[in-house]
């Protein structure tokens, strides 16, 4: 009989938040000792797999894994196609994060978008761009299109890279925060209106599997109980 | 059984057609073609991808965030066309066509591209159009009226309307205000929705939430800057020069201290009023009250001591089509586009139960300097969403 694969982060907060989770919900996750990243749920027909944050979106569409947790903010940057995978619970109530935009603190004139697009066209009228590091150039772009800022460049980073200004390859990031300390520690200050995306973990899976009517309730034993009898 | 892959699916919002729509289509589409090649509209096309930056250039943040943008396998962003117009005055512009002695009247037919949010709009719909360069008298506003109403009248459709109104109307009004350019942007923008779904607090609630009301100015005060008005720019000037470059350190990023300096300057010159922008948004809404005849539109202004070229050039311009029957005086119609100057008109379809525009057009001088092109002689146009009117003539 086929099992159900259920994925989930492997390591940082999210990790820890999911295990937590689903303990609270007394469903007990049994890792096999040898095998580090493979484990299941004991008293039902799931296989747990232990992945990077990172790659889930991309497993889940691509049917390496039926039901994923997952930072909402990374599920929709990284989809590619909006009818294969679906979100089941939206909030899970953990993981909570921001995705913001944030400028050098000497922008003094710069609180608000609507001060970035007139700065992007003030740049552009230099032969200039603004640059702006970030991991998230799917979500980013989106969002400064719908704030009328139209000129800009997206720099890939990765890592620690609120020190992008200070090192001088970007001028502005669009990063996670939780508490924005680091951002204010590399004299960067966030724009009153520039709260990208406000992300939490979620529950996502494939749209096949996703029984008509599924109520979303926080009751993730009935939830994973509900697609196992409607699909396994 | 064989194993197969799942089938594609065609992308939402877009649509198959079968013979029967394609045959609909062509012959609406060869019906105004033909129309616009009898008054001496010579046909022009172009490319259905674009660079990015020609569609920005021409068109206010709202055509953006419905572009098809993409990169092309040369690392170019480029995007799919979300009307003609921008296209044309490229193509002109750089074959020399587009000069201030010599007039040019082309037409134009194809798919054009926009990224609705809503499921009710086709993402892919056929346009035919025409643009008029080289005149800046109402005459020329006047043919394009009687261009759009021949093209009706060509069509066979009794239920459209063409609704006329004027940006510089708008704008002679606004102009009685102590407003800077990008609040009354904002109003003209908005008024189209003025007074239908929207009052005189909800317009005052969107523009607060764009931050046209109260942008940030606390930096004044953390730099100790004295003069704040707009009265004695120099003082400013030389005051943030000192106290900018005592107070502003590393990181700058590509912005210089002076970058800095100007916009500052610009914000305060730009600085909105509450009470200047209520008491001009009540002026709008009173103007859209109206019942749309150039008499009371007149009076309006008399009223208020507003001397308006704008209104006898709307007068002079509807004096001028010749077979008015379809064309209706509206002042709310503003077309949502930064871009227009002038006259604007809305193609409207009614009959009982449905209200949808099909088309519209009007004047936009200002968008072949825009794009880059010396040209000073006045542009105009008009297109049709010809998928909604072929789906009109099936009905009919």
């Amino acid at each position: 009989m086929n099992k159900l694969r259920l994925l989930l982060p492997s390591e940082g907060a999210l990790s820890e938040g999911a295990l937590n989770l689903l303990e609270k919900n007394n469903i007990s996750v049994i890792k096999e000792k040898s095998r580090k990243y493979i484990g299941y749920i004991k008293g039902m027909n799931v296989d747990v797999l232990f992945q990077r944050s990172s790659d889930i979106t991309e497993e889940v569409e691509s049917g390496n894994g039926d039901l994923g947790i997952v930072g909402l903010d990374r599920y929709y940057e990284y989809r590619k196609n909006s009818e294969s995978t679906g979100v089941i619970i939206q909030n899970l109530g953990f993981g909570d994060a921001k995705l913001v935009l944030a400028c050098p603190n000497s922008w003094l004139d710069v609180s608000y978008l609507s001060d970035l697009s007139d700065v992007a066209i003030q740049l552009r009228n230099k032969g200039l761009d603004l640059r702006i590091a970030t991991k998230y150039p799917k979500l980013v772009r989106n969002f400064l299109k719908q704030a009328g800022v139209n000129y800009f460049v997206l720099v890939s980073a990765s890592g620690g890279f609120e020190a992008a200004p200070i090192l001088g390859y970007a001028d502005m990031i669009a990063d996670i925060t939780v508490t924005g300390t680091t951002i204010r520690d590399n004299d960067l200050k966030i724009l009153k209106d520039g709260i990208v995306f406000e992300s939490q973990a979620s529950l996502i899976g494939k749209k096949t599997l996703i029984p008509e009517g599924l109520i979303a309730s926080q009751d993730l034993k009935k939830i994973i109980n509900e697609i196992l009898n409607y699909k396994f | 059984m064989e194993k197969l892959p799942q089938p594609i699916q065609i992308l939402k919002q877009f649509l198959d057609r079968d013979q029967n729509s394609v045959n609909l289509v062509k012959e609406s589409s060869d019906l105004v073609q033909n129309f616009l090649d009898s008054c001496g509209y010579i046909s022009i096309d172009t490319p259905i991808v674009e660079r990015t930056d020609l569609f920005i250039r021409k068109a206010s943040g709202d055509i953006s965030s419905q572009l098809y943008t993409f990169e092309d396998p040369e690392g170019i962003s480029v995007s799919l066309r979300p009307d003609f117009t921008a296209s044309v005055i490229r193509s002109l512009g750089n074959s020399g066509l587009l000069n201030d002695e010599d007039s040019i009247k082309v037409r134009y037919s194809g798919p054009v591209f926009r990224f609705f949010s809503d499921d009710s709009s086709l993402r892919q719909f056929n346009q035919v159009g025409a643009e008029f360069f080289g005149s800046k008298s109402n005459k020329a506003d006047s043919e394009l009226i009687e261009l759009a109403n021949g093209s009706i009248r060509e069509l066979g459709l009794d239920s459209l309307e063409i609704r006329v109104g004027h940006i510089g109307v708008l704008s002679d009004l606004l102009s009685h205000f102590n407003l800077p350019s990008r609040a009354k942007l904002f109003l003209i923008n908005e008024f189209s929705l003025v007074g239908k779904s929207y009052g005189l607090e909800q317009i005052l609630n969107k523009a607060k939430n764009q931050n046209l009301l109260n942008g940030n100015f606390n930096f004044l005060d953390e730099l100790q800057i004295s003069s704040k008005k707009t009265n004695d720019l120099e003082k400013l000037n030389q005051e943030l020069t000192t106290k900018l470059e005592n107070k502003i350190e590393n990181p700058l990023g590509s912005r210089s201290i002076q970058d800095i300096r100007e916009r500052i300057i610009e914000k305060i010159i730009s600085r909105t009023s509450f009470k200047d922008f209520s008491e001009a948004t009540q002026s709008l809404l009173g103007l859209m009250e109206l019942d749309g005849s150039l008499e009371n539109i007149k009076k309006y202004f008399k009223k208020r001591n507003i001397n308006s070229s704008e209104v006898e050039k709307l007068e002079e311009i509807i004096d001028g089509v010749s077979e008015k029957d379809k064309v209706v005086i509206d002042l709310n119609v503003t077309r949502n586009l930064a871009y227009y100057t002038g006259m604007v008109f809305d193609i409207f379809y009614n009959n009982s139960d449905d209200s949808l525009i099909i088309g519209g057009g009007g004047r936009y001088d200002e968008l072949p300097k825009n794009l880059g092109y010396q040209y000073n002689s006045g542009a105009l146009g008009f297109a049709f969403n010809i998928d909604l009117v072929s789906e009109i003539m099936g009905k009919e």
